[in-house]
């Protein structure tokens, strides 16, 4: 990969917002990031369950956009790469390992909450879906 | 073919059922190939005879087998708004793969980590094919959209087998 310009990092996010719903409803689940991480560098993100880890990362891994801010990954942003370019980005130059869930505790029966975890994933996948279908069907009759 | 998503294509005007048989190969891509033509026949008669949609002949096609030109009926109108209000979501369990892995684990049959494996090669089969798919369909497909859709399921599915080979790996 090439140097990206002024040595900041590999990985740069700059004032990255994520919010969700309007108005009232409003949940800023990522609040005005900057990130710096260079190549070969380790960068642990902690923080209590719901605090916006997941979402921090679905925007730096191009899984998600944000609402405003930047993504550079090698100087280039990220977050304004069309579907295509982006599917290319996370094939090529992302891995993403997600989270696994420890539901082990198992009132209900052999594997009960295993099955409840693949529930959680594939409607996890579908909202992922599901914003993809606002962003495509945004300013647009068929 | 769900007898909805008829009616609904059918409330943008009244149409042959070939032409819903083109629009709906349009919104679904390659993955709209298995679908025959008689599976929307089948569908119209049975809307018909509900009452939800109404038949007309054509003139001037005598010879055509689709020579009917279908339009809602209010009955018709009525439940594709209460089809759009449905909020149901289809298939968010994999019950089915789960209980085979409980009843063959029970039962001796297999061992639960083979079928996991299997099923694993099927759905990173299934995920290269629809990502294949995904980037040979032009920007901004609709039948584009619905293999991204796929694909996050399929991506979704090989997570959660992960999990099932943990699990069933701790449990002879």
């Amino acid at each position: 990969m090439t140097r990206p310009p002024q040595d900041h990092g590999l990985l740069q996010a700059r004032d990255l917002v994520k919010s969700y719903g309007r108005e009232t409803g409003l949940v800023r689940a990522v609040d005005g990031v900057d990130l710096d991480v260079a190549a070969g560098e380790t960068v642990a993100v902690m923080g209590p369950s719901g605090c916006g880890k997941s979402t921090l990362l679905h925007l730096l891994g191009g899984l998600d956009r944000p609402t405003r801010g930047e993504v550079l990954l090698s100087g280039r942003r990220v977050d304004r790469l069309g579907e295509k370019a982006l599917a290319r980005m996370r094939r090529d130059a992302i891995g993403f390992v997600f989270q696994s869930f420890h539901l082990m505790d198992e009132p209900e029966g052999p594997g009960a909450g295993l099955l409840l975890e693949g529930i959680v994933l594939r409607l996890q996948a579908d909202l992922r879906w599901l914003e993809a279908c606002e962003r495509a069907w945004t300013g647009r009759k068929e | 073919m769900q007898q909805e998503v008829l009616l609904a294509m059918l409330a943008k005007e009244p149409s042959h059922g070939y032409e819903l048989r083109a629009r709906l190969r349009q919104a679904l891509g390659p993955l709209g190939e298995a679908m025959n033509a008689g599976q929307i026949y089948v569908t119209l008669t049975r809307l018909e005879k509900a009452g939800m949609v109404a038949s007309e002949q054509a003139a001037g096609l005598p010879d055509r087998p689709d020579r009917k030109v279908y339009a809602l009926t209010p009955e018709g109108q009525q439940r594709v708004a209460g089809w759009l209000a449905d909020m149901t979501w289809a298939g968010p369990a994999p019950a089915e793969f789960h209980l085979k892995l409980v009843a063959a684990a029970a039962a001796r049959l297999a061992d639960p980590l083979t079928i996991v494996d299997a099923q694993r090669r099927e759905i990173l089969r299934r995920l290269r094919d629809a990502q294949r798919a995904a980037l040979d369909e032009p920007d901004h497909s609709t039948a584009g959209l619905l293999l991204e859709g796929l694909v996050l399921r399929l991506q979704a599915d090989l997570h959660w087998l992960e999990a099932c080979e943990r699990h069933w790996a701790g449990r002879p």
